[in-house]
């Protein structure tokens, strides 16, 4: 179990402090504090029989730093490649090595994945996996000709990081940040959990907006490794020299005694709770049986790991419903984006790295006999230029992206994928697309599945009814 | 605070007192002014900071004076460039600092914004035909986009190719 210091622990317990301010803070940890109550002698394995029937996940994956997805689903038919080549200049990458894929449907073109991606193909190929062409986040459904013409709302602050990544997540782009869209899922549907003692929302990798809610709050949880191999809960430091039991229990009893002043006795109580959820947390993932699928030794990897072994642990903790977080870094590929092997170089090892850790956890979930209720997806804080800037691409706007799972009606794209043309319909200049799906769309066709009602659709994306399709359809 | 940090802070102080006591102050910041025309009012959803027409200012800035001076250097250049986009911002604040390519920042600082202020005069010499503001090499720099507030500027240094060891980068 990995140690941290009380400070630190506190923090990461307190997910939701600075985006949603102490109160979501203490609504976190009110909702951790009942799994000190969990049974620590349920020894039932991880099997299929702790999934409820009734289980379902949703497993966000953000590309940090902005996704050049135009090199992970590339124009394969002549015209296309053609196309891409001329544009993409040192970054096009040999039609040869490309991955080419048939989609149910055809819009007349053809198109391939990154040669990176072999497990995506089979994935793509099996059914399990769908593409979401050209996402990003709208105001409203947006032209070319109104982006030049200014005539409708755009998000502020378009190919800055910060601002793009809020806007992914808050999937509110014309508003102050306040709540993610993941956040106000988990709100919707908590009540579906038999046992809210432990909070619905884990984040393998951080504090995020995503999972800001109003009233369940993110609980971080530390991903796998190699003296933890199922990953846990962020533990209280027991001493500043070593484990010992005696120091411990003393400063458990520290914060359950009397205090003369108000504050002392919330943060007293809030702490000793925090401990008592995390201990609890980590004896139901104790309880789980080993999984035997194995997973690279990655960051993406064992964050997926992790997550495959808190699903397992879903049945013990009396979860019907979980989201959760995991965040994988070095997108933002301005340099070096490729090398002469188009197998070297940092955007193929990514996407190796996503394809490898994807695949292991699809097995991991079908191990578990959960794959019809894990869906899997990934996001980004824009998509990059189509054209090079002799190195690298740099930020654009909408990009394309990967949804997983069993109930998924994989092996199609789903939306139009852009015209591969700089300065095309599509293009904002330097190949920018502009979306042609918004978040919206993307994360309500997510929410329905995950069981949030048409009527609550509106909470969960305030904006969905400026847009044409609330259901992809990409979901069964 | 750090020396750096202070002499940063009264520079970028000192350029926004001479913008401010200008005999023309108020051009720049307040649209009531007689002196400059008025824009056109932009779409109430238009993006911000970019308006379709033309620069017209009257009056020229004396920000981006030192860029490029052949007696100061690329980290003096860097300096003017953030205050530049540092003044941009404190003249749209809702909005942040401009955002996109090189040109189209660079296009919002020569007053293509809805208070057509051209902090960077649409002649000046570190502009290239492609509306691009350049280095002392002739390159143009490159703006990254962090942050509403923070933007870093990198200059691709003698060699002209970013991405190499000689860049010389800061954050504004």
């Amino acid at each position: 179990m990995n140690v941290l210091p009380r400070r630190q622990f506190i923090g990461q317990c307190c997910a939701a402090v600075g985006a949603t301010g102490m109160m979501s803070a203490l609504s976190a940890l009110r909702a951790t504090a009942a799994a000190a109550s969990i049974p620590s002698g349920n020894n039932l394995p991880g099997t299929e029989a702790d999934v409820a029937s009734d289980y379902r996940a949703l497993v966000c994956i953000f590309l940090n730093g902005g996704n050049d997805a135009s090199n992970l689903i590339v124009p394969y038919d002549a015209s296309g490649y053609a196309a891409y080549a001329s544009a993409r200049t040192a970054l096009a990458l040999p039609q040869s090595t490309l991955l080419p894929i048939l989609p149910k449907t055809s819009d007349g073109r053809s198109f391939a994945l990154h040669p990176s991606t072999g497990e995506l193909k089979n994935l793509f190929e099996g059914g399990k996996l769908a593409i979401l062409a050209n996402v990003g986040t709208l105001v409203e459904p947006t032209t070319v000709a109104q982006y030049k013409a200014q005539s409708v709302k755009l998000p502020p602050q378009l190919f800055s990081h910060n601002d793009q990544q809020a806007q992914w997540q808050s999937s509110i782009p014309d508003q102050p940040f306040k709540t993610g869209w993941g956040g106000r899922m988990a709100d919707l549907v908590n009540s579906l959990n038999t046992n809210s003692a432990v909070s619905m929302s884990m984040t393998l990798n951080g504090v995020n907006s995503f999972q800001v809610g109003n009233l369940i709050s993110q609980l971080s949880v530390q991903p796998a490794s190699a003296s933890s191999p199922k990953g846990g809960p962020v533990a209280f430091a027991r001493t500043t020299g070593g484990n010992n039991p005696n120091r411990y229990q003393t400063q458990k009893d520290l914060f359950t005694s009397p205090q003369s002043n108000l504050f002392s006795s919330a943060f007293g109580t809030l702490s000793s709770n925090a401990i008592g959820n995390s201990d609890a947390l980590a004896a139901a993932l104790a309880a789980t049986g080993t999984i035997a699928t194995s997973f690279p030794d990655t960051s993406l990897g064992n964050q997926l790991k992790s997550i495959a072994y808190l699903i397992s642990a879903a049945g013990t903790l009396k979860l019907k419903r979980q989201v959760f977080f995991a965040r994988i870094g070095g997108w933002d590929t301005h340099a070096d984006q490729v090398e002469a092997d188009v197998s070297l170089g940092a955007h193929a090892g990514l996407l190796q790295q996503v394809s490898q850790a994807m695949n292991a956890f699809y097995n991991a979930t079908i191990e578990l006999g959960c794959a019809n209720q894990v869906t899997t997806f990934t996001a980004s804080d824009f998509g990059r230029t189509f054209t090079s800037n002799g190195d690298g691409s740099d930020h654009g706007w909408g990009g394309h992206h990967l949804v997983l799972g069993g109930a998924v009606k994989g092996g199609d794209i789903y939306g139009r994928m852009p015209s591969p043309v700089v300065n095309g319909p599509d293009d904002t200049g330097l190949g920018r697309w502009i979306p042609t799906t918004s978040v919206d769309e993307y994360g309500a066709t997510l929410a329905r599945w995950f069981g949030v009602s048409d009527t609550n659709l509106p909470v969960a994306f305030p904006n969905i009814g400026r847009f044409a399709k609330p259901n992809l359809g990409f979901l069964g | 605070m750090k020396p750096a940090t202070i002499y940063l802070a009264v520079a970028a102080g000192f350029l926004l007192l001479l913008l401010v006591l200008r005999p023309d102050a108020g051009v720049a910041t307040d649209p009531r002014s007689p002196r400059i025309a008025a824009p056109p009012a932009p779409p109430a959803s238009a993006a911000p900071a970019l308006a379709a027409s033309p620069v017209a200012s009257e009056e020229r800035s004396p920000l981006a004076d030192g860029l490029n001076a052949p007696a100061g250097t690329v980290d003096e250049d860097l300096r003017i460039v953030a205050t530049l986009i540092e003044v941009f911002r404190s003249n749209f604040p809702r909005d942040g600092n401009p955002t996109g390519s090189n040109a189209e920042i660079t296009a919002a600082l020569t007053g293509r914004n809805r208070l057509r202020l051209a902090l960077v005069p649409p002649d000046h010499p570190a502009l290239n035909a492609r509306g691009e503001l350049c280095d002392r090499w002739g390159t143009p720099f490159f703006f990254h986009s962090e942050s509403r507030v923070q933007t870093e500027i990198r200059s691709a240094g003698p060699d002209r190719k970013h991405w190499t060891e000689d860049d010389v980068v800061t954050k504004q």
